[in-house]
């Protein structure tokens, strides 16, 4: 249990670094007027930016992103290498779960409104789509042993 | 760590080796239902955490879903001198602006709002550009019925009008905005607006109906594909391509660096 813990929780760790990364990209392509940045060899991220999903009540979704993924990666190095290294409050591994769980089905209305509703696909947004499913899917044995015990892996 | 892993070994074993009380019978039936479902899941604590999860997620959805109200806002005609068809100045002029739009766009709405009339008042009226519109139908079904409404529109040489009334009413993507009869409507306030339009509401509602500008919209939407145009707006300034909404300044540099060669070159 300790090693597949330790794992899992380097994994999301890098998971949320690269999560991270993304959603800065993203970001600064949202608030980038002239289009100067690449959207990478696939898809077409301006038009998926441009479009009225793009904000949430005036807020960049991509912006909301960066924020899931500093919000995650703060919980896990603290569980890593911070206050909760020996021993973590059970509410840490469910708040992971929560935000990986919210950010997961988020991405999934995203991509779905991508592929149906803007017609435009952004590789960008597919890959913190991934990435955040990942982390998810990391996060879930830990989520569910934590609401039976007071402290969790993760 | 693995304290917890010999613990867990030895609660499994004394429950294997404890006697069965009644109590204990009745233990497994008390567990069952709703308290079992939730314990399955992980306990209350996390049932809750996925309970905010999804409160979380409904909220985000439904402030993230664009108004579908149309904008009422009286629509003012613009003057627009030169124009024919879908081109817009003179046709010798030395700089030719190919647009390359979607009437779902709200950049490109930005386009004609923000940027076309100090383009119009610096460049189109003086003659030194001519603007030709293009569709990039793209965004949708409701993309493609208001491109091919522009087309009956233009039938009766009224293109650009009906294009600024489009971008005026302009809403939530495929959110029932440019329905058929919307469309007709904007028709009707657009005739009401420019008394000597000459125009013809039962022509246009038959083009509307009929459909047979659709096929305009598509042969030309898969033109600017080939182009490489991929998203709207687009711009080819003398085949110079600029994709997205332009600042101004960089536009006007853009015009003044291509006049300059196309008046070097001739």
């Amino acid at each position: 249990m300790a090693s597949l813990g330790r794992w899992r929780l380097d994994a999301m760790l890098l998971l949320a670094v690269v999560g991270v990364g993304v959603a800065a990209y993203l970001t600064k392509v949202g608030f980038d007027p002239e289009r100067a940045i690449s959207c990478g060899p696939l898809g077409d991220c301006h038009t998926v930016q441009n479009s009225q999903y793009a904000d949430v009540a005036g807020v960049p979704v991509a912006l909301l992103g960066l924020g899931m993924y500093v919000a995650l990666l703060g919980l896990l190095a603290a569980r890593r290498w911070g206050p909760w290294a020996s021993m973590a409050p059970s509410w840490v591994p469910t708040a992971v779960f929560a935000i990986a769980l919210a950010g997961t089905l988020y991405s999934a209305y995203l991509t779905y409104l991508e592929l149906w509703v803007i017609d435009a696909i952004c590789a960008w947004c597919v890959a913190s789509a991934l990435i955040i499913t990942a982390m998810f899917v990391l996060a879930l044995p830990d989520a569910r042993s934590a609401g039976r015990s007071t402290a969790g892996t993760v | 760590m693995s304290n917890d892993r010999r613990r867990r070994r030895a609660e499994r074993a004394s429950n294997r080796t404890r006697p069965t009380s009644p109590v204990q019978r009745r233990a497994p039936a008390s567990r069952g239902g709703l308290r079992g479902t939730i314990d399955s899941f992980g306990g209350p604590v996390t049932v809750g955490a996925i309970g905010l999860a999804l409160v979380f997620v409904i909220g985000l959805v439904f402030l993230n879903r664009p108004g579908s109200s149309i904008d009422n806002t009286p629509f003012e005609p613009k003057e627009r001198a030169q124009v024919d068809a879908k081109t817009w100045g003179d046709p010798l002029a030395p700089v030719r602006i190919v647009m390359f739009e979607d009437f779902q766009c709200p950049v490109c709405r930005r386009f004609t709002e923000e940027l076309e009339p100090q383009l119009a008042s610096e460049f189109i009226e003086t003659g030194r550009v001519v603007v030709e519109y293009h569709h990039m139908a793209f965004l949708g079904a409701e993309s493609v019925a208001a491109a091919s409404a522009s087309e009956c529109a233009n039938e009766q040489g009224a293109f650009w009008p009906y294009h600024d009334i489009l971008f005026l009413r302009q809403g939530a993507e495929n959110a029932g905005v440019f329905s058929t009869s919307n469309l007709k409507t904007f028709a009707e306030q657009m005739a009401a607006a420019i008394p000597d339009l000459g125009w013809d509401q039962a022509a246009f509602d038959a083009c509307v109906d009929g459909g047979q500008t659709t096929a305009i919209v598509e042969a030309e939407t898969g033109e600017a594909r080939t182009a490489g145009v991929s998203s709207t707006p687009s711009f080819l300034v003398n085949g110079e391509a600029i994709v997205g909404l332009p600042t101004y300044d960089s536009l006007r540099s853009t015009i003044e660096r291509v006049e300059a060669a196309a008046s070097g070159g001739s």
